[in-house]
C-alpha cells in the first residue's frame, strides 16, 4: 500500500525546523538531521509512546480522512505560532514549542491562503469566494465566525448572514488564490481566478492600490521577493498561464515575464488551447536569491536566479524529481525541499536538495520510511482543475474523473476519461465494451 | 421609450441624401430573463487590463483601431477622451440615450450581462447615431460582468460618474452576495471612481435601497450627497426617469428611493 504524500511543507523562519503535511496530519522534523520532533499522528493516535517511529498503518478509508485534509499553513514572523486551515474550514493555532493546538476557529468558508500579518498579532485568510478576513491572533476558542450547521448548496454558496460576524477586509468576486504582505505590514497582495492581483492597504483594505494586469489565465501564487528594502518593492506571481511574472507591485507595473516552456523547451501553447503548464507553487531563497518553481505534473523543477541589476528572474538549473511535485521550500540554511508523489515503485516523498543542488538522502531517509502513514489509495492532490476556465463546466470534469478512478478501481484500469479528455488522446485505445459515463 | 424615437422629417431624410432612416430595433425581439447568474464563467471578451482595450470599435469617432487598418470613416487619432461615466447593468440602455446629449462631451459606457439586451442596445445606438450624424457617438455598450472585470477596463479613478439603477433586487438572503452593491465591491467602484466622483443609486425596491444606503454610509471612501444638493445635478432627472424599469414603475405608481453618493478620500 502506498504512502500518503506531503501536501505541504514549510519552514520555521527562526529556527531549523520543517513542518510537513499530508491529509489531515502535520509533522514538525529537525531540518538538520530529518528527525520527527512531533507529530499530530503521535498526539492523536499514538497518545505519548515517545518517539518510537513506526510506520502507521490504521487507516479508515481515504474519502474520509481527507475531509479534514490540511490545505494552508503559516508560520507566525518569530516563529512561536503555526497557523493552518483544512478542508472542514477549521482554523487552528500552533504553539511550535509545546505543538500543542492553542485555539481552533471555523471558517466562513474554505481558506486558500493564510498568512500572519508582520507584527503576528494577526491571522489573515482568503477563501475560496474571494473574501479576505483579518482576525486577531489569540484565538477565542469556542466562538467562530458563524457556525458550519447550514446546508451548503451544490454550487457552494453559503447561506451567510451579512450581519453577523466578522466582516471581510475586501473581497474578490472571484476565487482567492493566495495572498502576500509586505514586511512593512502596511500593503496586502491578493490573487484570484480571473487572473488579477489586487494591491490593497492593509489593514484597511478598502484602499484598492493598484492592480498588477497581465496574467491570462488563473494566478496561482504570489510572493514578496524577500531580502532587502530595494527587492521587496519586487512581486513575483505564478499562474495557469504557464509563466511567472515580475511586478513593480505598488505601481502596478509588470516588468518581467518569463516562459516556463521556453525554459523547459516546450513548444508555445497551442492557441485555444484549454489547458497549460500551470505554476503550481514557488519558494524563494533569501540568501542566494534563487526561486525554486514547481508545475503541476511536471517532474522538472526549475531554479531561477534573481539578477539584481537586471532585477529579473533568469534560468540557473532545472531539477529532475522522482514524481510530480506537491511542494517545495527552502529551509533557513538554503537545502531545497521538495516533497512529491511518487512514481511507481518509488518510495521517497521527500526529497532535500543542498545548495549546490546535491540530493542529501542521508537527511530524507527517516521521513521517507517513517514518516507517513500507508493509504489504500493516494487521492488527487492536484487542486488547479476548478480554477481554469473550462467551457465545459469543472464540477462535470471533475466527475467524469472519479467516475474513471472508480472504474478503474473496480478493476477496470482502461476505463476511459471524460469525453473531452478523451478527445485530447487520441492515439488512446478505446476499450469496446464502454463502461456507461453519464453524460 | 417613445420619446426616444427621433421624429422622421422630410428635411432630415433630404440632408441624408436618400439614405433610408435608420430603423430602431425593437425591444420585444431583444427580451431576455431579468437576472443571470454574477458568478459564473460567461463567455466574456475582456481586456488583460485598460491598457489592452481598444475603444475603436465602441467609439469610433474617439479611438482609433489599437491594430490594422481604420475603417472607413473612423478616426486616425485618439481624441485624448476616455470613458468617464459607466452605467452598470444598463439594460435597454435608457440613461446613455438620456444623457448622451445632456453630456455631449462625456464618454459613457452601459454595462450589461445579458447578450440579447446588449445587443438591442448596440443597434439602437448605431441607428441613433445614423439618424442624428455628431451625435451618440459618445455613448456605447458591453456586454460584462462588472463585478469581475471593471479593473480590467477603468485605470484608477477614471470614472466621475457610476449609475446603479433599478439593479436586481436578489430578495433572498443567500443570494445578497449576487447583489451589485457590496461592502466589498464597493471597494472596487471606489478604485475606478476619482475623488470627488458620484455614484447614484435608485431602486423601487425599499428594501434594496436600504441595502445598499446601509453599507454605502459604513463604507469609508462614500458620504451621501443631501436631496438639496442633488437639485441641480442634472444627471438626476433622467436617473429617475429614463429608464425602462423607471418609467414602469412611474406607470405603476410605484416608488423611487433615490441614494447618490461623493468619493471621498480616505482619512
Amino acid at each position: 500500500m502506498p504512502l500518503l504524500p506531503f501536501s505541504h511543507i514549510i519552514c520555521h523562519p527562526t529556527k531549523d525546523v520543517i513542518v510537513l503535511s499530508f491529509g489531515e496530519h502535520l509533522q514538525a522534523v529537525d531540518a538538520k538531521s530529518g528527525l520527527i520532533i512531533a507529530s499530530t499522528v503521535e498526539l492523536e493516535e499514538r497518545d505519548s509512546r515517545g518517539l518510537q517511529p513506526q510506520p502507521i498503518t490504521n487507516t479508515p478509508d481515504a474519502a474520509q480522512e481527507n475531509k479534514a485534509c490540511v490545505q494552508v499553513l503559516a508560520f507566525s514572523p518569530d516563529g512561536a505560532y503555526l497557523a493552518t486551515a483544512a478542508d472542514d474550514k477549521i482554523l487552528k493555532i500552533w504553539d511550535t514549542e509545546s505543538w500543542k493546538c492553542l485555539g481552533t476557529r471555523t471558517l466562513v468558508r474554505r481558506s486558500n491562503a493564510l498568512q500572519f500579518s508582520k507584527d503576528g498579532a494577526h491571522v489573515v485568510t482568503a477563501d475560496k469566494f474571494g473574501d479576505v478576513y483579518n482576525m486577531v491572533r489569540d484565538l477565542p476558542d469556542v466562538i467562530p465566525i458563524k457556525t458550519s450547521d447550514t446546508k451548503i448548496t451544490d454550487d457552494g454558496d453559503d447561506d451567510d448572514d451579512d450581519d453577523e460576524g466578522e466582516q471581510p477586509i475586501l473581497g474578490h468576486v472571484s476565487m482567492a488564490t493566495d495572498l502576500a504582505l509586505t514586511k512593512d505590514n502596511k500593503y496586502i497582495i491578493t490573487s484570484d481566478r480571473d487572473e488579477h492581483i489586487r494591491v490593497s492597504q492593509y489593514p484597511k483594505g478598502h484602499n484598492i492600490e493598484t492592480y498588477c494586469l497581465g496574467h491570462t489565465s488563473f494566478v496561482t501564487k504570489i510572493m514578496v521577493l524577500p531580502g532587502t528594502e530595494e527587492t521587496e518593492k519586487y512581486l513575483l506571481s505564478g499562474a495557469g498561464d504557464a509563466t511567472i511574472r515580475v511586478w513593480e507591485f505598488l505601481k502596478g507595473k509588470e516588468i518581467q515575464t518569463f516562459d516556463i516552456r521556453e525554459a523547459l523547451g516546450l513548444p508555445p501553447a497551442e492557441e485555444d488551447a484549454e489547458e497549460d503548464l500551470t505554476v503550481f507553487s514557488f519558494s524563494i531563497c533569501s540568501i542566494k536569491k534563487h526561486i525554486a518553481v514547481i508545475m503541476e505534473k511536471e517532474s522538472r523543477l526549475l531554479i531561477l536566479q534573481w539578477n539584481e541589476e537586471a532585477a529579473k528572474v533568469e534560468l540557473f538549473k532545472i531539477l529532475e524529481l522522482e514524481g510530480k511535485p506537491l511542494s517545495v521550500e527552502y529551509d533557513r540554511s538554503g537545502n531545497l525541499w521538495t516533497s512529491v508523489v511518487p512514481e511507481k515503485s518509488k518510495t521517497d516523498l521527500v526529497s532535500v536538495f543542498n545548495r549546490e543542488y546535491m540530493q542529501q538522502e542521508d537527511i530524507t531517509k527517516y521521513i521517507n520510511v517513517f514518516g507517513s502513514k500507508t493509504v489504500q489509495t493516494i487521492p488527487d492532490l492536484f487542486n488547479t482543475e476548478e480554477l481554469r476556465k473550462h467551457t465545459t463546466d469543472w464540477r462535470e470534469l471533475k466527475k467524469a474523473r472519479e467516475e474513471k478512478e472508480a472504474a478503474r478501481l473496480a478493476g477496470d484500469p482502461d476505463a476511459p476519461l471524460s469525453k473531452k479528455r478523451r478527445k485530447n488522446k487520441n492515439s488512446r485505445k478505446i476499450p469496446e465494451t464502454t463502461p456507461t459515463t453519464s453524460a | 421609450m417613445q420619446n426616444d424615437m427621433p421624429k422622421i422629417t422630410g428635411e432630415k431624410r433630404q440632408a441624408e441624401e436618400g439614405q433610408m432612416e435608420a430603423r430602431l430595433p425593437q425591444k420585444k425581439y431583444f427580451r431576455q430573463r431579468a437576472h443571470a447568474n454574477v458568478f459564473s464563467d460567461h463567455h466574456l471578451d475582456y481586456p488583460i487590463s485598460p491598457a489592452h482595450m481598444d475603444w475603436s470599435k465602441n467609439f469610433p469617432n474617439h479611438f482609433a483601431p489599437k491594430e490594422g487598418a481604420a475603417v472607413d470613416g473612423a478616426v486616425v487619432k485618439d481624441s485624448g477622451k476616455k470613458v468617464e461615466f459607466a452605467d452598470i447593468g444598463c439594460g435597454y440602455g435608457g440613461l446613455l440615450v438620456a444623457l448622451s446629449t445632456v453630456f455631449p462631451e462625456t464618454l459613457m459606457l452601459g454595462m450589461e450581462i445579458r447578450v440579447k439586451v446588449e445587443e438591442y442596445v448596440n443597434q439602437k445606438i448605431l441607428a441613433l447615431r445614423k439618424n442624428h450624424p455628431g451625435s451618440y457617438d459618445n455613448i456605447s455598450i458591453l456586454r460584462m460582468n462588472a463585478m469581475k472585470f471593471l479593473p480590467n477596463f477603468f485605470e484608477k479613478h477614471q470614472l466621475s460618474k457610476m449609475f446603479f439603477l433599478f439593479p436586481d433586487p436578489h430578495f433572498k438572503k443567500r443570494k445578497h452576495k449576487a447583489r451589485i452593491i457590496t461592502p466589498t465591491l464597493l471597494s472596487e467602484y471606489a478604485y475606478v471612481l476619482r475623488p470627488g466622483g458620484i455614484i447614484y443609486t435608485i431602486s423601487d425596491v425599499k428594501d434594496l435601497h436600504l441595502w445598499m444606503v446601509k453599507h454605502l454610509d459604513a463604507h469609508p471612501l462614500f458620504v451621501r450627497i443631501p436631496d438639496e444638493e442633488l437639485a441641480d445635478d442634472p444627471a438626476v432627472e433622467h436617473v429617475r426617469n429614463a429608464t425602462e424599469e423607471g418609467q414602469k414603475v412611474e406607470r405603476n405608481k410605484g416608488d423611487k428611493y433615490l441614494a447618490c453618493y461623493r468619493r471621498i478620500n480616505d482619512e
